[in-house]
């Protein structure tokens, strides 16, 4: 079965001194109640952060790495249409963070966006995911017939044959 | 409850990376082998692992020689950190040993505290995370998506000729089939 789903991870390093204006642009611009992610049909999960890399002893000190913002997610795939959804769906959102990474070029200009994101971006070694044949559409269509059975079910319990046929005829219809 | 998002960075030596390479290419070839008994534990919405060379990975950007090579873990759950952990130390600590064994510090997958600890002490604080399906467990979605398709082949048996009462009789036993799924 072909993957329907593909995972996007982008780490890019943020500019010197500028990792908590970084994390306050997160705060801003991606509250959870109103996600720029909600925007961008084919988004199953998403997550954006700020995390200092692992420290590396050298000639025995501890030095601390440069910060860098991690944006990863799995989309429907491709993930590259996705990831031109997002740039076309929430590009203040974006820009508002990214613009504090090393050398990113803005939302502005598409070609230049996704060879940022394509130079930042790391490859997937290894991955489990819970419905991988599944888009958000299917998803979202599988839930909501779920309901809808359960709730026929329920309103023909007990009906006669005859008028539960009949409600069949009319929910299918419908 | 919505799922919880886990970072968790850990580094490794380079014959560790080369390993870890090693077992992803294997992971590769057989067909899914390998996610079975972690697509099997049903509370993974989805766990991402990748191996960081460098930092940044963008060439244009110098290397920041005070991160070594990282084992990157990106995953998304369902309940808490502790069934997450306990789990895995559980059901899949081969698995685990496989990706982590070689990791600087890590103790062990065998048991439940030191594990907790190892990943307690290297995950980071996620800022901003997003569910399209915030309410729906992994197993919730799987069973909704089992449902429909039991639903379209009841639906395509359905015959406009069967008496009510058959059809009665047909949707009973359509309804007693998917009682696990519902």
């Amino acid at each position: 079965m072909a993957a329907a789903t593909e995972a996007l991870v982008v780490l890019a390093r943020v500019r010197t001194g500028e990792a908590d204006a970084a994390r306050a642009a997160i705060a801003a611009h991606w509250p959870a109640a109103a996600s720029p992610f909600a925007l961008v049909a084919g988004t199953h999960l998403a997550r954006l952060q700020v995390l200092t890399p692992p420290a590396r002893r050298l000639r025995g000190r501890r030095r601390t790495p440069a910060e860098h913002v991690l944006l990863a997610a799995d989309a429907d795939a491709p993930a590259a249409a996705w990831l031109e959804r997002l740039r076309a769906a929430a590009p203040g959102p974006l820009d508002a963070v990214l613009g504090h990474c090393a050398f990113y070029p803005g939302t502005t200009e598409r070609a230049a966006f996704a060879r940022w994101i394509a130079a930042n971006r790391l490859d997937v070694g290894f991955s489990v995911i819970g419905s991988p044949g599944a888009t958000t559409a299917d998803v979202r269509a599988a839930l909501g017939l779920r309901d809808e059975i359960a709730a026929f079910a329920e309103r023909t319990q007990g009906l006669d044959p005859t008028a539960l046929r009949t409600a069949w005829r009319d929910w299918r219809a419908a | 409850m919505a799922p919880t998002p886990l970072t968790v960075l850990t580094p490794v030596p380079l014959w560790w990376a080369v390993w870890v390479r090693l077992t992803w290419m294997v992971a590769a070839v057989t067909g899914g082998l390998v996610q079975r008994p972690l697509r099997a534990l049903s509370f993974i919405q989805s766990a991402h692992w990748s191996l960081v060379r460098r930092w940044p990975r963008d060439p244009a950007v110098a290397s920041d020689r005070a991160a070594p090579r990282t084992l990157v873990f990106l995953t998304t759950y369902d309940g808490s950190s502790i069934q997450y952990i306990d789990a895995f130390v559980r059901v899949v600590p081969a698995n685990i040993e496989a990706l982590y064994g070689g990791a600087r510090g890590f103790p062990g997958p065998f048991r439940f505290r030191p594990v907790a600890r190892y990943i307690d002490e290297h995950c980071h604080p996620v800022d901003h995370a997003w569910s399209a399906q915030p309410d729906a467990t992994t197993t919730t979605i799987a069973q909704a998506l089992a449902l429909r398709d039991r639903f379209a082949a009841f639906e395509r048996r359905v015959d406009p000729r069967w008496s009510d009462v058959r059809f009665a009789a047909e949707w009973e036993g359509f309804l007693t089939d998917v009682q696990d799924v519902v």
